[in-house]
């Protein structure tokens, strides 16, 4: 289909179709209407000249003089006319046109014509008219003409020449008026798109006038709604730089009240880690008194056994042997208190460590903070009955806050073994795996405690969310664990929970 | 060649006065003048005895005085005693003799048939319809 890109071309295209068509039809119509007057004012002078000497030489036919007859028919000096025979009744020539050597072939038609009904034969190729002389009925003689066809239709020709060419000028001339109407029709508007093209968005639209009153009405309806927006834009233009002033005003109270929002939030968030590190040293505290209680006894008991050997004279000093032997065996004590000792300087080294702030990160395997964790929970955790069993298997490096994530560890422990002390289950057990895939380190630690329900699982990360009641927990454990390794590490921590085990798994980036 | 061919048909049929197409027009001028048939014609011209003799309503008479019609073709042939009823072919025999009350003659290759009404009243003759309108009261 035909795509019009203005309204000129569209305009222009649709009077030239009309005019193409118009053409056609004007042509079709003066082609019939010039054809049959040609044939007809053929066909008049045909027949003119036919009655003509019908009329006029029969005497000359009677008599069958034959001067006279060749003088008159000689006489015709139609185009229109190629052949003219007379002849007598009994179908004799009496006389042809004396240009003519055709008269044979005109005289096998006279023939044809005289046995038949019709007195002419005329088509395309052939024109041929049979008239009788006749006088108080008596036939006197035949008269055959001959039209010229091909003089008709070498006229016919001429005229159909002459048509075209006055329609294709007629044609050529109104496509000419079409292209110019249509520029005038299409004008206007032009001016229009000009006018807006070349008019600045803060200028004042001003148009050319008009003469059509459509265009006029339409240019100052344009020029009005324009300069009315313009007038508006400006309006609009104060009342939007007062709204920047106002706001700008709004934003540095805003910058202020997020300052403060965010300060708030940071103290909230230090007093939350405050909150779990007391909680948390609480119960490091807890567990270092049960870490040392074996030691210090074993350390006592050794002490006592020394002191009671001493008083109850048990080696006789004098003697060399026994001597020697209560030497072994102080040596042997000593050794036992040493040993004891170093373990109770370890604690305290490992509860030292875990205490200190650390503000970089250790580039080490996620065994090691899982490791000490155990440490300082494993005695209390077997001291209630709960195996523990470790699956150590993550052999790459992470950057990670070693006592950060232990801390995370201690708490998950913690809540594990609180859990198991609570449940009525009989094989109580802790299970610590880690170990790595592709991209990550991973510690799962699982429990076959209490386990949780939908809604705990779904709030266990939550603050000030706790399953142990107000006295024993804060609420804050898991919520800083998440913190910790999520935020501090890049980690992810989740909850796995069937209704055999919860496992939670921390996931640090390698 | 054909030029030749054309003259010569052309020759022998102007030898032959087509005497068939004369006696059909005698005949129905005759038969106009006169109801009863054959009507008898006297003529001293030899062309006009045979359309005579050709005629089917028409009756050769050999004596002027016996004949209902004297066809004439020149002033030589008009019978010099009675007083006929002169038919002629002569333009000038019925301009000039009384006795002619019609004539039949071509005039530049147009037929002329004239009947003078005072000299059909003067002989009793009475035209049919169909040639009224050949009935002049003067001699053009």
């Amino acid at each position: 289909m035909i795509r019009f890109k203005t309204i000129h071309s569209r305009i222009f295209s649709i009077l030239s179709l009309l005019i193409a068509l118009s053409a056609v039809v004007i042509y079709v119509y003066m082609l019939y209407d010039l054809k049959t007057k040609t044939y007809k004012s053929f066909d008049s002078v045909t027949q003119t000249i036919n009655n003509a000497l019908v009329d006029n030489i029969r005497g000359y036919v009677y008599n069958k003089d034959t001067d006279n007859i060749q003088h008159s028919i000689d006489a015709i000096k139609s185009e229109y006319i190629h052949n003219i025979l007379i002849l007598d009744t009994n179908g004799n020539i009496l006389s042809a046109q004396k240009h003519s050597t055709k008269y044979k072939r005109i005289y096998k038609h006279f023939k044809a014509l005289k046995h038949s009904s019709s007195l002419s034969l005329k088509d395309d190729g052939r024109y041929i008219i049979l008239n009788t002389f006749k006088l108080l009925e008596v036939t006197l003689g035949y008269l055959v003409v001959e039209g010229n066809t091909k003089h008709y239709l070498s006229e016919l020709n001429e005229k159909l020449s002459e048509l075209i060419i006055l329609i294709l000028s007629l044609f050529f001339i109104a496509i000419v008026v079409a292209y110019y109407l249509s520029k005038s029709i299409s004008k206007p508007l032009n001016n229009i798109i000009e006018t807006l093209y070349n008019t600045q968005d803060n200028e004042l639209l001003v148009f050319k006038q008009e003469s059509e009153e459509e265009f006029k009405y339409l240019t100052k309806s344009i020029e009005e709604k324009h300069n009315a927006l313009l007038h508006l834009n400006a309006q609009l233009e104060d009342e939007v730089n007062i709204k920047i002033v106002e706001l700008q005003n709004l934003n540095q109270t805003l910058e202020q009240k997020i300052s403060d929002a965010v300060h708030d939030a940071q103290e909230k968030e230090q007093l939350f880690q405050q909150q779990a590190r007391l909680a948390q040293m609480g119960e490091m505290i807890s567990m270092i008194a049960h870490q040392w209680r074996q030691p210090l006894a074993a350390i006592a008991s050794a002490m006592m056994v020394i002191d009671r050997n001493i008083e109850t004279d048990k080696f006789d000093l004098d003697n060399n042997n026994d001597r020697e032997k209560f030497f072994l065996f102080l040596e042997e004590k000593h050794e036992s208190i040493q040993q004891n000792i170093q373990h109770l300087s370890s604690t305290t080294e490992d509860f030292r460590d875990f205490f200190n702030p650390n503000t970089e990160q250790d580039f080490i395997s996620i065994n090691e903070p899982v490791e000490k964790a155990l440490n300082l929970m494993k005695t209390s955790i077997s001291n209630n009955g709960i195996k523990i069993t470790t699956d150590i298997n993550s052999k790459k490096k992470c950057h990670l806050y070693q006592n950060k994530v232990m801390q995370v560890i201690l708490n998950i422990l913690k809540n594990a073994s609180d859990a198991l002390i609570g449940s009525e289950t009989n094989n109580k057990y802790i299970e610590i795996y880690t170990y790595d895939t592709q991209n990550e380190a991973i510690v799962k630690i699982c429990d076959n405690g209490i386990g949780m329900s939908k809604e705990v699982e779904e709030k266990i990360f939550d603050p000030y969310f706790s399953t142990k009641g107000e006295k024993i927990g804060t609420g804050l454990g898991l919520y800083m664990s998440k913190t910790i390794i999520e935020e501090h590490n890049n980690g992810k921590i989740e909850l796995y929970t069937d209704h055999e085990k919860t496992c939670f798994i921390l996931r640090f980036p390698l | 060649m054909k030029k030749l061919w054309l003259s010569i048909l052309l020759s022998a049929q102007l030898l032959a006065f087509d005497t068939e197409t004369a006696a059909k027009i005698f005949d129905k001028i005759f038969t106009a003048m006169y109801i009863q048939k054959p009507i008898a014609v006297y003529t001293v011209s030899e062309k006009y005895q045979d359309v005579v003799v050709t005629a089917t309503s028409l009756q050769l008479s050999k004596n002027p005085k016996l004949a209902d019609i004297v066809l004439v073709d020149s002033k030589y042939e008009i019978p010099k005693e009675g007083n006929h009823i002169i038919f002629t072919t002569d333009p000038s025999v019925f301009k000039r003799n009384e006795n002619a009350v019609g004539a039949f003659y071509w005039e530049h290759g147009r037929p002329k048939i004239i009947f003078l009404q005072s000299r059909l009243k003067t002989k009793g003759i009475t035209i049919t319809n169909a040639f009224q309108r050949y009935i002049v009261r003067e001699i053009p």
